[in-house]
């Protein structure tokens, strides 16, 4: 088990007229090498969860355990080198006048040899799909794509055990949203690192991930496989939620075609059910 | 017909490079586009197409290097008429929180005919309808940068319509919001749309918004590419696949279906459309 949360519950502003619970009693186990998604609507406390994670926010009470590192205590570096955290827009976070300077940041802090920063380097904007050129430029003279996976690529080089990624993909376009997405994809595969992906879009979560977990209220209401989750689509919709697109149109479908399954979230799903009850002309 | 409230005539816009070894960007070029009054068209690019530096030619944020654009019939370069024209045309912007003003949600929205210098009576009915327009009713004296996403772009919005717009501009307005928050402002946008016939230009990434517009333009490397209602342009799914944008997700799934030697119509842009479709070739 990697990642162990027992009683979580936080709370911001404790003890002022603004005191807000924004977990209550959170209970959460994710192994090593897992793809999980997180869904809620705003407020409904994913956020304040993720951060957790480092140790960004200390448990009011209940625990955290990374890698068996208790998020509580007082020296976060380990933790911090093992649990990455991308947060949204992190392209604001970049400083230096180069994007080279930006990403070996974390290293040099690190004491690491020129050599082993440049190798660690040149993997890191491989794995976000950036040439070497970019390296010598200003961060901001760049496009808000390439931003996006500089600032990726920050948090990348750290090689963590557990990489957060907080909407990485909001603000871009179709194809940069998609790319970065694949290369995401393709990291995890090749590295067995965690992956936890907080997103509002539904399409992408049935994409990619294999569990899936609803926060609501600062509880978790349900953690499941995509299928388990999307599913309960009404009750979905009551939290604020919805489901991909093509599972409106198979649920709909299935009223009319009883033996079609409309269990099915994703368009290359969707697309070899229906092919079986059409005609070609 | 309807009459042109915003026309661009061969527009074009030039960042100037900042150094020499950047060179000039060209991010409008040869733009020549017209939008009826009381119409609703959305816009759509990939980033650094374009989009945002033609919404700033739209009220005369920028001004065009080369061609005009008129709104109302005002050339934007005209500096003796630019409060009449950002009057006309009001922009919102992406991030929410870099539009907030006041200290309580009806000061923020109050800000615009304040400094057109309207009666404080005048001010007042102004302010109290365009709040209650984008159901903010309940808000009047909150302080603006604790409200949601959705709510803060909304009271944006409510700030544009007390200076009585023609016509507004949201550049990705969208983007920075959860899907509850998007529903609201695309409601409000409509409703604005359709009942004050306030000529709406919406920029965004979601294809799911630009569907329910009347017209899609769709920019690339800073040239209009394609341009007509939502049908004709989505139903071109191998073209916007190759501008890195996308089509509803039923559209790409018929395209996709179709790949696999069927015939299935590309017009098709919502949930209700695909299913009819389908149903008529069961087998």
């Amino acid at each position: 088990m990697s990642i162990v949360i027992e009683n979580l519950s936080y709370i911001y502003m404790k003890g002022s007229p603004f005191e807000k619970k924004a977990l209550d009693k959170v209970n959460l186990n994710i192994d090593k090498g897992e793809f999980v998604g997180i869904i809620g609507h705003t407020g409904s406390g994913k956020s304040t969860l993720v951060q957790h994670l480092n140790g960004l926010l200390k448990p009011t009470s209940g625990s955290v355990t990374v890698n068996n590192l208790n998020v509580s205590n007082r020296n976060l570096k380990e933790l911090r080198r093992q649990v990455g955290i991308v947060f949204q827009y992190p392209e604001h976070q970049l400083f230096e006048e180069t994007v080279y300077k930006d990403i070996a940041f974390g290293l040099q802090k690190m004491g690491l040899s020129k050599d082993e920063i440049d190798n660690s380097i040149y993997r890191a904007i491989n794995t976000v799909g950036l040439s070497e050129d970019i390296l010598l430029k200003s961060p901001f003279e760049l496009s808000g794509g390439q931003k996006r996976r500089v600032a990726i690529a920050g948090v990348i080089v750290m090689d963590p055990d557990i990489l957060v990624l907080d909407e990485p993909a909001a603000g871009l376009d179709p194809r940069g949203r998609n790319e970065i997405y694949d290369y995401m994809k393709k990291h995890h595969f090749e590295t067995g690192v965690t992956v936890i992906l907080v997103s509002h879009s539904m399409d992408d979560i049935a994409r990619l991930v294999n569990r899936v977990i609803v926060m609501d209220n600062g509880k978790i209401d349900m953690d499941g496989s995509i299928k388990d989750v999307f599913k309960n689509i009404d009750h979905l919709e009551s939290l604020g939620l919805s489901a991909p697109q093509v599972s409106y149109l198979m649920r709909k479908l299935k009223k009319i075609i009883p033996q079609i399954d409309d269990e099915i979230y994703t368009l290359k799903d969707a697309k070899n059910e229906i092919i079986k009850f059409i005609r070609k002309d | 017909m309807n009459r042109d409230i915003i026309k661009t005539k061969k527009a074009k816009y030039v960042y100037k490079a900042s150094s020499i070894e950047h060179g000039d960007v060209t991010a409008v070029d040869d733009v020549t586009v017209e939008f009826h009054e009381g119409s609703f068209t959305a816009v759509l690019g990939r980033n650094g197409s374009g989009k945002s530096t033609f919404a700033r030619l739209l009220n005369a944020l920028l001004i065009p290097v080369e061609g005009v654009v008129f709104v109302d019939n005002i050339e934007t370069g005209q500096e003796d008429y630019i409060w009449d024209i950002r009057r006309n045309v009001g922009i919102i912007f992406q991030n929410p929180d870099n539009q907030i003003v006041g200290t309580t949600v009806e000061e923020d929205v109050a800000f615009g005919p304040e400094n057109l210098g309207i009666p404080p009576m005048e001010i007042r009915q102004r302010v109290d309808a365009a709040i209650e327009t984008v159901d903010m009713g309940s808000f009047v004296k909150n302080a603006p940068h604790l409200l949601s996403g959705g709510q803060k772009q909304r009271v944006a919005i409510a700030g544009i319509l007390s200076m009585k717009p023609k016509c507004i501009v949201t550049d990705e307005a969208t983007s920075m919001l959860d899907p509850i928050g998007r529903k609201e402002v695309i409601k409000v946008l409509k409703r604005l749309n359709e009942e004050e016939k306030i000529t709406i230009i919406h920029i965004t990434h979601h294809m799911e918004e630009a569907a329910i517009a009347d017209r899609v333009i769709i920019f690339d490397k800073g040239k209009l590419v394609l341009d007509g209602c939502p049908k004709e342009v989505f139903s071109r799914v191998k073209i916007i696949k190759q501008l890195g944008l996308e089509v509803p997700q039923v559209t790409e799934l018929f395209y996709d279906i179709n790949m696999e030697g069927f015939d299935l119509p590309l017009s098709v842009i919502d949930i209700d459309e695909a299913y009819k479709a389908i149903v008529k070739r069961l087998k």
